[in-house]
């Protein structure tokens, strides 16, 4: 079976665009609940009619897909596959406000065109020229997590030999209202929400820039400590490790009490014993979120440490092994096992 | 191991399950009429189902205290009708997916109650089930057998690619069993977005008609459970069909048109053929996506006659009856597909007259008796998210 190399990742985030900057100095938002991407200047990359078609999710997803591609030295992509919890939220919300308070009468297509969820997977595949599978995620918490499995398994499964796998939302002020009411984001949480852009290239292919593999996906949905145990002990046995060889977990814990409880007693259940990891305090929390989750452990293969601004303490050296767990209401699971290569 | 369809559920304006739909396709009985239950200034003709909310919750079984959202109460009709069918009768010894595709999800509610969300906390309660997610969650909640639950939104193409990624479930191991499709309703946010697209025909569509002038838009639901065949057998289930090939493709074109060369639709239904182990001309009908516009008829034929040359199979689209149901389209298809597999017939392509020269290609104009062995159904969708589906005979 074909393993699943992750040749690139990178992101466009609240820290330095494209960049390994938060690693040593990571820009620091307390007491900010909402907090802007920094975003690169587009004009670099981009023709001012790319840049005019095309708003800052879009914007995202290209330059991420861009880059990604250009790091992992391959001409192109098999697929795009990418996850979003609420799509082009912007385009949503400027055509919702015209419909609500102008009326029926005189839209404009061009915010509507740009509103469904599956603009960023398209407008990656007219970027990168991909005629190749394309599909998107909307999964709430799980959405990149059910991106990341779909490409798992087609890479393992020898259907493609590689794919773009992302994560991409947009947290606005108005939609940071309606997730604060539902409890999700802002109120007793401790940290920032914000929006996420984050891919990059998994492949057969192990390239030079490879320094993890994905060595399994499982998602479970479940209401019962046993059904989340056994996916968890699935994920292992799939990467063919022992509990105690994780070197961390990194975990969705976002300074929301009610989530990082959940977070506590799931992990407490699962019986680990490595450090948890979080990293919602570098880049915020959104739906997908966990594509950055994702990218800072792929950031600790590569540097052969687990950073101390992960760890709030004494950096890891050499890992070996890192659990990404994350969850949706304590009821939809994910586990995503990382290997070094 | 295949994987087989053991059960189908569907929801329509043309029925509200498998009897009733079949017997409006065989009878030529479109569901495209005035507009009763959204509340909308625009007077286009729509396939709706004629329940309100409460009627919606009824036929779903569910309290009338239940905060309603039209699309996943559609949805859990649909998917309540494919698991019975299925009879699956020890949940437990199974890993049985939901796999459902949607974009309008609670939308309907978020444009009632938009304002509300934002500025006072009269309409809280309806804050909860709003995104796509949610939708899905609400449907294998009140289920209750799933051991895995996701969304895929790929526009008008969402359902099917939901029924692809359960048979990968299937195929990898990760699922014994998996319930996917999709589900959609009306709402005022995509019935104006269409209309600004100027894409909505102001009467009853008809696709590949020289005098196509748009598409209708619908609402409904299918689901198909799609199993192992291994473990259909060791159940003693009873299989309707199998999903013999699947391709998905991107036209990677432009956001809401297609290529001239239809490459994106072209390539979806080559995979297809090339994973079912099929020749073309091995496939007896197609349902095509055929949603009436000028853009998509014009190029699903292009990609029709690029993958069968000049032996294209009957084909007609049932978006005459039911109208485009968008994210559901593709679940609402595969159902019929598969009635249409079962019961050997290819329904009519309502309301076509003329041939269009440009497009070069008859629909069938009436309901045919047909030897169905092999069947592809075709979902395209925005994003030049282009996919297609071939069932079979066992």
């Amino acid at each position: 079976m074909p393993e699943v190399y992750v040749n690139s990742f990178c992101q466009i985030s609240v820290q330095n665009p494209l960049s390994d900057n938060w690693t040593i100095e990571p820009k620091c938002f307390e007491g900010k609940k909402l907090v802007e991407l920094c975003d690169p200047d587009y004009k670099k990359y981009f023709s001012s009619s790319v840049l005019r078609r095309n708003g800052n999710l879009l914007r995202r997803a290209m330059l991420v897909s861009q880059t990604a591609v250009e790091m992992s030295g391959l001409q192109g992509v098999d697929a795009v596959i990418t996850g979003t919890g609420l799509g082009a939220v912007e385009n949503t919300e400027a055509f919702l406000k015209q419909l609500i308070y102008s009326g029926e009468e005189f839209l404009k297509p061009s915010y509507f065109m740009q509103s469904t969820h599956n603009t960023a997977s398209s407008a990656v595949a007219i970027h990168l020229k991909c005629n190749g599978y394309n599909s998107t995620y909307c999964q709430k918490s799980l959405s990149f997590e059910s991106a990341m499995l779909d490409a798992f398994l087609q890479i393992s499964g020898s259907e493609i030999k590689s794919a773009f796998v992302g994560g991409f939302d947009e947290v606005t002020p108005d939609y940071f209202t309606i997730l604060e009411k539902q409890g999700y984001l802002g109120g007793a949480m401790s940290g920032f929400a914000a929006s996420s852009a984050a891919g990059g290239v998994l492949s057969c292919v192990k390239n030079s820039e490879a320094h993890c593999k994905v060595a399994s996906v499982n998602m479970v949905y479940c209401s019962n400590n046993k059904d989340l145990i056994d996916a968890f002990e699935k994920t292992l046995t799939e990467s063919g490790i022992k509990k105690n060889e994780l070197t961390a977990i990194v975990s969705g814990m976002d300074g929301m009490p009610a989530n990082d409880e959940v977070y506590l007693q799931n992990l407490c259940q699962l019986g680990v014993s490595c450090p948890i990891l979080k990293v919602s305090h570098i880049f915020g929390e959104c739906y997908t979120a966990s594509a950055y989750a994702f990218y800072a452990a792929v950031e600790c293969f590569k540097a052969e440490k687990i950073f101390s601004v992960l760890t709030a303490g004494n950096e890891l050296v050499n890992p070996q092994n890192i659990l990404l767990y994350r969850h949706c209401n304590n009821k939809n699971h994910s586990f995503i096992l990382l290997k070094k290569c | 191991m295949q994987v087989w369809a053991t059960g189908v559920g569907i929801i329509s304006s043309i029925g509200g399950d498998c009897k009733a739909t079949l017997e409006s396709l065989k009878h030529s009985r479109s569901g495209i009429g005035k507009i009763k239950h959204l509340k909308t200034m625009h007077n286009l003709p729509v396939g709706e189902i004629d329940m309100d909310y409460d009627e919606l919750l009824r036929c779903a079984g569910l309290p009338q205290n239940t905060i309603s959202v039209r699309t996943p109460l559609i949805g859990l009709i649909a998917a309540r009708q494919a698991v019975a069918q299925a009879d699956i009768v020890d949940c437990k010894k199974y890993k049985i997916a939901f796999v459902s595709g949607t974009t309008v999800g609670g939308m309907d509610r978020m444009e009632q109650f938009y304002d509300h969300f934002l500025n006072d906390n009269t309409k809280n309660s309806y804050l909860y089930p709003h995104d796509i997610g949610d939708s899905s969650d609400f449907i294998a909640s009140n289920i209750g057998i799933f051991s895995f639950v996701t969304s895929i939104s790929t526009a008008c193409s969402s359902a099917a690619n939901a029924i692809i990624f359960g048979a990968e479930l299937i195929k990898h191991g990760k699922a014994d069993i998996a319930v996917c499709g999709g589900c959609e309703s009306l709402s005022l946010y995509h019935i104006n977005g269409f209309n600004s697209l100027k894409i909505l025909d102001s009467n009853p569509c008809r696709p590949f008609d020289i005098s196509r002038a748009g598409l209708n838009l619908g609402e409904g639901a299918g689901y198909v459970v799609l199993e192992n065949s291994d473990v259909a057998i060791a159940r003693g289930a009873e299989p309707l069909c199998r999903l013999s090939g699947y391709g998905n493709a991107c036209d990677a074109y432009h956001q809401t048109a297609t290529s001239e060369n239809a490459q994106g639709p072209y390539l979806a239904m080559s995979k297809a053929l090339k994973l079912a182990h099929l020749k073309h001309s091995e496939i007896s009908c197609v349902n095509a996506h055929g949603t009436g516009t000028g853009n998509n008829d014009l190029t699903e034929c292009v990609a029709l006659k690029r993958i069968f040359g000049n032996d294209v199979p009957p084909f007609s689209s049932t978006k005459a009856f039911t109208g485009h149901a968008t994210s559901a389209a593709g679940g609402i298809e595969a159902v019929i597909s598969i009635l249409c597999l079962q019961n050997n017939f290819l329904p009519a392509n309502l309301r076509f007259k003329s041939i269009d020269s440009a497009l070069g290609l008859m629909p069938a104009i009436e309901p045919m008796d047909i030897y169905c062995e092999n069947i592809m159904t075709n979902s395209f969708g925005f994003g030049g998210n282009d996919t297609s589906l071939i069932f079979s005979k066992i």
